[in-house]
């Protein structure tokens, strides 16, 4: 392989694997898609435990995010919070035999990387104020909604003999998050219906790193060894800034069922998009005893845009008899509908009509409290559907939930939840320069703590 | 700076509508006797003076649906259903803090927190229906965790109302209303008839 060919292969590997699509290829913005896109990671461990239920069924201050009009059922002040703890795992598998035409054979194809991460949940305070009939809340409080903590690793080696090599190795990096600023507000209309209304503004920082090797050694025409190396940094940064709405009812259908559901409004952000790529090129030869090293000029680029997220619509149901609770949710969001709104992405728009998608998230939760005892068994179950088609996705996002609540005389409650999964994507080669067919296995495991005080 | 503009008067207009003309009432409407007027915390003490049927649908509390367990261990009831304002502290230093007899008749025990009994339970002779119900619902009273005499309990899939019977007037009511109750009362044959509100 010349050398062109090879600066050419790692421009596209790069892109391939970069995790910000503002500005890649069409395959990148799919397989790498808008961050802030499709990343709800769910808040209060009762709801996390009982499957990201909540629309129906939410009995405390993160009602604010779930539906607001949940809020009505809180009868004392309250002040909760909570934290949040991530391991994720990430293994890439390349099929191997990348260059049988130069009689090279892989000798290594996976990358395994891990990492964990803990954050602050949410604060929030509810107040309810006093009335003769029905019931007036106000809630305010900060959850984090979104997350971008993830991490990659590429591990690429195909050899012939001792000396032919062909190596390539990136290791990713992303961290950060999102949080909503809330404050929302529930009022009993009648006995059985409650309607509600919240606003978030949301704010947050994503922090990608990457670093990027590729080397080859060959023996040239004259039986000349020549070793090349291209080694590459790079760092984005990205402030999100973003407003959105809510608006949500629910109504007790019977003593044992409640119908809750809710309306996001389209939230519209704000990016500023920061990026630094460092380049650095070494070139020898074993019959010099020189070596030939070259290091690019810095590229820095500072970007802005806007981008606006569609619609959401939930629908909830809860159902309760004696110690069992069970919880219904399903929500909606048409992907296909998400746009970049300055006038310098618009290309990008057309691609995201035509590859992202609609999806329907399911969540599925149950509960069985032991009065006594002050205690709450919970399970669940969600399919949190990425948004991009269905031929890169070979396991789609699916997380068990478990979890338990402690009763503390009668002020306080303690909460704990588990949440365990993950996906697999898979890029296949279709273009004669496209990286390699590959498969990203990405195993999550969240633990939530959450704390509520009712004075 | 457009986007704010379209949502937070869309939600704004959406919350006044739900507010106006609404079935939550934070202030009573103002009541007058004899030319004398009820402060705001009379309203909320003795409401049963005025309001015998108080306890039933669309007033009072415990009117939906609420599990069993929330009141036959109070401690559930208390942290999820009963309100911050119906709380000791809210009537401490007020003369007119009524006491309700519990257990013994010798004994006057202050209100405790593990009760679920609304505060305005404090000496008239009307029940009250601790377990909530509806327009048209077809519970039967039921109760749990109240102690006092006449309690009865029953459930409906899992759903519990309380029933609560008043021992004694405390006489913190107001004296007219004190006189027109003796009225009433003379015409009755003693008991208070439950009626289901259709």
């Amino acid at each position: 392989m010349n050398r062109i060919n090879a600066l050419l292969v790692t421009g596209l590997v790069l892109l391939g694997t970069s995790t910000f699509c503002h500005a890649g290829t069409i395959d990148s913005l799919i397989l790498n898609h808008e961050v802030s896109a499709a990343n709800f990671f769910g808040t209060n461990a009762r709801s996390m435990a009982m499957g990201q239920t909540g629309i129906a069924t939410s009995l405390d201050g993160s009602a604010m995010i779930y539906n607001p009009a949940c809020l009505a059922k809180v009868r004392r002040l309250e002040v909760r919070g909570g934290v949040s703890h991530l391991r994720l795992e990430n293994t890439t598998k390349y099929d191997g035999g990348r260059y049988p035409e130069y009689g090279l054979t892989s000798v290594a194809s996976t990358g395994r990387r891990d990492v964990t991460k803990t954050h602050l949940d949410g604060l929030s305070v509810v107040v309810p104020a006093p009335t003769y009939r029905g019931s007036l809340v106000f809630g305010f409080g900060v959850h984090r909604l979104k997350n971008f903590d993830r991490t990659f690793k590429m591990n690429l080696r195909d050899q012939a003999g001792e000396y032919d090599f062909i190596e390539e190795q990136q290791t990713e990096t992303e961290s950060g998050g999102i949080y909503a600023w809330s404050g929302a507000g529930a009022i009993e209309i009648s006995p059985q219906m409650a309607v509600g209304a919240g606003i978030n503004v949301y704010t947050g920082k994503a922090e990608y790193s990457a670093k990027y090797m590729f080397a080859e050694q060959y023996e040239n025409e004259v039986q000349d060894t020549v070793y090349y190396e291209l080694d590459e940094t790079t760092g984005i940064e990205l402030d999100h800034i973003g407003i959105s709405g809510s608006v949500g009812f629910t109504y007790q259908a019977s003593p044992n069922l409640t119908i809750g559901a809710v309306i996001e409004t389209p939230s519209f952000w704000n990016i500023d998009e920061e990026s630094l790529v460092q380049t650095a090129e070494i070139y020898d030869t074993s019959s010099s005893s020189w070596y030939w090293e070259e290091q690019w000029p810095e590229d820095y680029a500072s970007v802005e845009y806007k981008l606006r997220h569609p619609f959401s619509f939930g629908l909830g149901a809860g159902f309760s008899h004696e110690q069992l609770n069970l919880a219904l949710d399903l929500k909606y969001t048409d992907w296909s509908q998400m746009e970049y709104t300055d006038e310098f992405s618009q290309d990008l728009n057309a691609v995201i009509q035509e590859h992202y998608k609609e999806v329907v998230e399911v969540r599925f939760g149950a509960e069985y409290v032991l009065p006594d005892p002050g205690i709450s068994l919970r399970v669940g179950y969600f399919l949190d559907p990425l948004p991009f088609p269905s031929a890169y996705i070979e396991s789609d996002r699916k997380y068990f939930t478990f979890g338990v609540g402690f009763l503390i005389d009668q002020v306080m409650t303690i909460d704990i939840a588990a949440v365990i999964g993950g996906y697999t994507i898979n890029y296949k080669n279709v273009e004669e320069y496209d990286p390699p067919p590959y498969t990203e296995e990405y195993k999550t495991r969240r633990i939530y703590l959450t704390m509520a005080y009712r004075m | 700076m457009k986007n704010i503009r379209m949502i937070i008067p869309a939600l704004m207009l959406f919350f006044l509508c739900g507010v106006a003309g609404c079935y939550t009432i934070l202030k009573h409407p103002p009541a007058t006797k004899a030319g004398h007027e009820y402060s705001q915390e009379y309203y909320r003490e003795n409401c049963l003076d005025c309001h015998p049927d108080y306890h039933e649908y669309p007033y009072g509390y415990y009117y939906g649906y609420y599990p069993d367990y929330y009141f036959s261990s109070p401690r559930w009831g208390r942290y999820y259903v009963y309100p911050w304002w119906w709380d000791h502290y809210w009537y401490d230093g007020d003369d007119d803090y009524i006491e309700y007899e519990v257990g013994d008749a010798h004994d006057k025990t202050p209100r405790s927190r593990s009760r679920m009994v609304p505060p305005y339970i404090g000496g008239s002779s009307s029940s009250f229906h601790g377990g909530g119900g509806s327009p048209s619902g077809t519970q039967k009273p039921s109760g749990g965790g109240a102690g006092t005499a006449g309690e009865k309990k029953s459930e409906t899939g899992g759903k519990t109302k309380v029933t609560v019977t008043k021992k004694s007037d405390s006489g913190k009511s107001d004296p007219s209303t004190q006189e027109k109750k003796k009225e009433e009362e003379k015409g009755k044959k003693g008991s208070v008839t439950k009626k289901r509100r259709r």
